[in-house]
Order: C-alpha cells, then sequence, then structure tokens
C-alpha cells in the first residue's frame, strides 16, 4: 500500500505493508531517536506528534497516519541549533542513559505548544506516560519548567 | 523489534463501505479505530489476525453535538475530544475526569469512545454511561440498534456508530473517580461513577451510583445505595446507610491487584468522595449562580 507521510517537514511517500507501525516505518526512514520500548503504549520511548497529537507510534499503524504530518525528534533542531527544549535538558545534564529522552521531548513539545506556562505539578502530571528507568524525572521537570520560560522556536522546520 | 504478524488492511472512506465490507468480503475482519486495545492484543503471540479494517478515515464519526434534548457522541469521536468538548459544562464532570483518569494523554488522543465501548463492558465510558442512562447506537449494513453500554454483544459486522443520552437537567452533577497502582492502558483499576439530582428543600430527587466490578467482573449499578438515599436528605448519616448498602450489595471479583474485600472498601471510599464532590457542585451552584469548574 502507498502511503504518503510528511515528517519532519519533509515529504514521503513509502510502500508499506498493512501490519507495518508507524514506529517501523519512521525508524526505515532513519528517524532513529523513535525508540521501541513495551511495544504497548505505556512506556511513551516511542512517542510522536502526528497532525499535533502526541501519539504512541507503536500502537498506530502506518496506514492510520497516511497523509498526516509527523514530527519527531529530529524535527525538533539540529546539531547546529537545538530546539530550547533540547538545548534544556542538556544544561540540566538531564539524559543519563537516554533511551527514553527523544520520546519524553516529543511529550514535553506537545504538552508546551499546548500549556505554554506550566506548573511543574503539571509537568509531572503528563510524565505519567514516559517511563525513565534511569529515574531522571526530576532532572527532566526542572529542564522542561526552564524551556518554558525560554523564547519558542518556530515549530516544524526541515532540518535535513 | 515487535514487529505484528501480516494482516491486510482495509482503509474505507464511508460508514456505508465500511459496513459493506464487514458483512460481505471481509468477514471475520477486526475492526482498528483508536488502536489503543487492538494493536497491543495483536502484539500478543498467537494473535490470529488475518484482516483489519481501519476506521481512521471516517472522520464524519467524530462529533459531540446536541439535537433538542439529546446528547449525541460519534463513535470515532476520541476520549480527548469527549473530554474537552465545551458542550458539556460543570453537569458533566464525569467526562472532565477522564482527561485525568483515563490512561496517559497519547492514549486518550489515540483511544475512541466507540472503540473503549466495543473493547469490553468493563470500560471506563460503559460505567459512565450506565450512570447517564445512556443508549449506544449499533449499525450493521442493514439495520441499526440501540443497546445497553454494558452488554452491547457486538456481531462481527456491526459497529459502535453514536452514543446518546438525554441531557441532565439542574441542579444536577456528576463524577468519576479512578483508582490504580499507576496509570496504565490495561484495565483492572477501580472505577466509580456518581450522579446526584437535588429538589429545592436539599432533598435528593435522583441519585445514581455505578461501579466496576458490582458482581464478579461486570459493571454495574447498584440499586440498593441508590434508594437508601433517593427522597432523603445527603447528610453524613444516610450517605453513610447508603455506604453499607453498597458494601453489602456489591461482590467485586478479586485479582492480583486487590482482593474481593479490599475492592469493596476502596469502591465505598471512592463512592463517598463522589457523592461528596457532586454535593460540594450543587452547592456551589446554590451558592453562585451559573457554571463552576470540574
Amino acid at each position: 500500500m502507498l502511503v504518503r507521510l510528511r515528517v519532519n517537514g519533509l515529504d514521503f511517500r513509502i510502500d508499506v505493508k498493512g501490519n507495518e507501525r508507524l514506529l517501523d516505518s519512521l525508524r526505515k526512514l532513519g528517524m532513529k531517536s523513535v525508540k521501541e520500548g513495551c511495544s504497548v503504549g505505556d512506556c511513551g520511548s516511542c512517542n510522536v506528534i502526528v497532525d499535533g497529537r502526541l501519539v504512541n507510534s507503536c500502537m498506530m499503524l502506518t496506514v492510520q497516519a497516511r497523509g498526516a504530518e509527523v514530527t519527531t525528534c529530529e524535527g525538533l533542531g539540529s546539531k547546529e541549533s537545538l530546539d530550547p527544549l533540547q538545548k534544556a535538558f542538556v544544561d540540566a545534564g538531564v539524559p543519563q542513559c537516554g533511551y527514553c529522552i527523544p520520546g519524553v521531548l516529543m511529550t514535553a513539545k506537545y504538552f508546551l505548544d499546548n500549556h505554554p506556562k506550566p506548573r511543574a505539578e503539571e509537568i509531572r502530571d503528563i510524565l505519567e506516560g514516559n517511563i525513565c528507568r534511569c529515574g531522571a524525572y526530576t532532572k527532566i521537570t526542572q529542564a522542561i519548567l526552564a524551556a518554558s520560560n525560554r523564547p519558542k522556536r518556530r515549530p516544524m522546520i526541515a532540518n535535513r | 523489534m515487535h514487529e505484528l504478524l501480516e494482516f491486510d488492511v482495509y482503509a474505507p472512506s464511508t460508514l456505508g463501505e465500511a459496513l459493506t465490507y464487514l458483512s460481505g468480503e471481509g468477514k471475520g475482519s477486526r475492526v482498528l479505530a483508536g488502536g489503543t486495545s487492538l494493536i497491543p492484543e495483536m502484539q500478543k503471540e498467537g494473535s490470529r489476525v488475518t484482516r483489519v479494517v481501519d476506521l481512521s478515515g471516517l472522520s464524519d464519526l467524530r462529533y459531540v453535538r446536541k439535537t433538542q434534548s439529546t446528547i449525541r457522541v460519534g463513535g470515532l469521536t476520541t476520549i480527548r475530544e469527549l473530554a474537552e468538548a465545551k458542550i458539556f459544562d460543570d453537569r458533566y464532570c464525569c467526562f472532565r475526569r477522564l482527561e485525568h483518569d483515563l490512561g496517559f494523554v497519547s492514549t486518550r488522543n489515540m483511544a475512541t469512545v466507540g472503540g473503549n465501548l466495543a473493547a469490553g463492558a468493563d470500560g471506563d465510558l460503559a460505567e459512565i454511561l450506565l450512570a447517564l442512562d445512556g443508549q449506544v447506537v449499533i449499525r450493521n449494513a442493514k439495520s441499526e440498534r440501540m443497546a445497553e453500554p454494558t452488554n452491547l454483544d457486538l456481531a462481527e459486522d456491526e459497529l459502535v456508530v453514536e452514543v446518546r443520552f438525554a441531557d441532565l437537567k439542574r441542579p444536577v452533577s456528576t463524577w468519576f473517580n479512578k483508582f490504580e497502582k499507576r496509570k496504565e492502558n490495561g484495565k483492572g483499576g477501580i472505577t466509580t461513577t456518581t450522579l446526584m439530582k437535588l429538589k429545592d428543600d436539599r432533598t435528593v430527587e435522583d441519585v445514581r451510583i455505578a461501579v466496576s466490578r458490582a458482581r464478579g467482573r461486570k459493571t454495574g449499578r447498584v440499586a440498593g445505595a441508590e434508594s437508601e438515599l433517593r427522597g432523603r436528605t445527603p447528610d453524613a448519616e444516610n450517605i453513610g446507610r447508603a455506604l453499607d448498602r453498597l458494601v453489602a450489595e456489591i461482590d467485586p471479583a478479586g485479582d492480583f491487584r486487590g482482593s474481593s474485600r479490599f475492592r469493596k472498601q476502596v469502591t465505598r471510599a471512592m463512592v463517598k468522595e463522589g457523592l461528596g464532590k457532586c454535593l460540594e457542585k450543587l452547592d456551589h451552584e446554590r451558592r453562585v449562580e451559573g457554571a463552576g469548574q470540574c
């Protein structure tokens, strides 16, 4: 089945089988930030934004995302110019093993887009859907709070 | 990678196409709405799904609207759209609470009303609709029927297309509660839904209490506890009597998450809180004219 996707501002036409998940397709397209964790929507490692909605890409078939605009962590910023959110994570020294961080960043991006001035309690609430086995939640919360106080970057920039 | 076993996908663009397919060449297909129940199910070993009907193209079934005195919710409305629908003011805190209590934000963005109901009678929405005396509209290629939210008995060629219930008339308040150790997408927590309507003399005109695992694993209303409150003042003594009756009336199945006795006591505490929240809202409405917040 031929599916059109717009990923991080770039258009793709891909031939997928019915059973292919969005997670699998995105990784094949080179978006390796999208990580497989629990595969049933409990850990948030595969979180991406599809047409402005945060979703678990492990629970979405690529066919379901046909024609959609998808944002992954690669679409947030580049090595030369990090998104304020990514910069805040670096400044706070958030990542330990780093496996969960792309999913956390997408959750944070979605959250800040919808709640520009959040309280720490609200951030902790939204992070219920992201499991960090290193237990970096305190620093993650601090970084998201710090990012909410920085000027916003223009969303959805194609970086490649 | 936990790739899914191969299956074919049919993606209709209208409800008619979907129903025709399900009753003809697509007989035996599994229906994919939001995917939060079906995809995890297919991840399990031994899942033998060969055909899937993807309903994501049927945007006509995404709505929350009021016609005359009936609220209608389309089957493909997402839980987030339901929880945030502007039509639901402070009378419908039960729906607003889903924004806090049903899974994660990503789940609420994906899961649909029809999918939640079709996934089983023990879901959160079935319980809320039971308390609202709601009905579920089910359709196949030839006909339409109405069903109780906890007893859909869906055939292979049928789809949940709409949910209906009478718009609540003030002064009325509702509340939904969930107890679970950690948020997750599976079922197994304890949930309660309460509705209370007061007369001018502050006696209870109507009260409805729906709880998960009322009997065994079945969600149900607790008629005895409701009757203890109807026509009486909702003071601590009468509420206490109703709660005692509730504990005697329900018989929840225990499991590794909690014994039957544990579930009874937690259900009691949650219904107490739910009734308290309803009263709080109603008293607020008396003191301050106009809608409050959930």
